[in-house]
């Protein structure tokens, strides 16, 4: 029953905030323990058009998860992503790392009739002040290179901030642009809010416009 | 009057153990790999606390997390039997590898004895 709860909660999307974009995993830091489940909402905005995202995500154990993306903009509901994070977590005294391979599939939600697989490989290192995030993907016709890293600053109360600084590059069959900007995470016991403004450093894309601003919250049950 | 002669000191006797004999307390510390992250932690916490013999009237609803030593500190109910594998198993489902479990006090027995 509590499955099925989390699987419809996953189904009929929700809130939160994502680790970095599109394709990747709803939160690369939780939930990871067996039976955990999210929900985040963010909203985006990129060449002149904000999105709001609905994603949820479900941990049948710390090794594999299940997440769901759909946006939503303009009136209509986009292409869904469903991705598989499977990954290896490797615990060592004061810090904690893992790496991850995501299949996934964008589905035609939003009125087309193409599907597109993906493939993502992930590593993610977190310890006593640092955490660092690198992701390279393929989906549909785009690869995509995302790094963050940067500083966390727990309070020793059950929250935590995160001050990073993220990279994201992006080759398609439109062109490349590459994206760099702050990015700011609040955590509160099982409560995520992040916020994240990137400017255009290279921009060789026919359909890339701006700057790319994004912002989340989300929960973890 | 006899009644007095026996009741009163006995009053008396439990009125002053009572009060001279400590707060329960059966709280253990657990060394745990990995757990660093107070956003990750709170599954451990999750897990934990639904062991049916966790005290939740002692530090956080029974649990307490320190990422900064990477320690999580356990009280357990008087009387209630210690099932180290049980902790350690929800610690693991939570995501992270408990390394060994310590008595924190005087009150607390030795992990022998209570196993």
């Amino acid at each position: 029953m509590k499955q099925l709860t989390a699987l419809l909660l996953l189904a009929t999307a929700s809130t939160f905030t994502s680790q970095v974009t599109a394709h990747q995993p709803v939160m690369d830091m939780a939930p990871r323990w067996n039976g955990g489940y999210g929900a985040q909402t963010r909203i985006t905005h990129a060449n002149n058009t904000t999105t709001t995202w609905l994603e949820g995500v479900y941990t049948f154990k710390p090794a594999l998860r299940m997440t769901l993306k759909v946006p939503y903009s303009d009136g209509k509901n986009g292409d869904a992503i469903v991705a598989m994070p499977i990954k290896r977590y490797k615990n060592a005294g004061a810090s904690t790392s893992n790496w991850g391979i995501t299949p996934s599939v964008r589905m035609p939600t939003g009125g087309g009739s193409d599907w597109d697989a993906g493939l993502s490989l992930s590593y993610s290192s977190e310890s006593k002040g640092y955490y660092e995030l690198y992701d390279i993907y393929r989906l549909g016709d785009t690869t995509g290179i995302d790094i963050n890293a940067g500083m966390s600053h727990a309070d020793g109360k059950g929250s935590s901030w995160f001050t990073l600084w993220d990279i994201s590059a992006r080759d398609s069959d439109s062109g490349q642009h590459l994206l760099t900007g702050p990015v700011l995470v609040y955590f509160k016991r099982n409560v995520i809010v992040r916020g994240e403004y990137k400017f255009v450093a290279l921009d060789n894309d026919t359909q890339w416009d701006g700057d790319y601003l994004s912002i989340g919250i989300g929960m973890v049950f | 009057m006899r009644l007095k002669t026996f009741v009163i000191p006995l009053l008396l006797v439990q009125l002053s153990a009572l009060i001279a004999s400590p707060v329960w307390a059966k709280n253990y510390l657990i060394n745990v790999n990995g757990i660093v992250c107070e956003f990750c932690a709170f599954g451990v916490a999750k897990k934990l606390r639904k062991l049916d013999f966790i005290d939740p009237s002692q530090f956080e609803e029974g649990v307490k997390v320190d990422i900064e030593n990477q320690q999580v500190f356990i009280s357990i109910q008087e009387g209630q039997p210690l099932d180290q594998e049980a902790i350690f198993e929800a610690i693991k489902s939570g995501g992270y590898d408990p390394i060994k479990m310590t008595p924190m006090d005087e009150v607390a027995r030795p992990l022998e004895e209570s196993q």
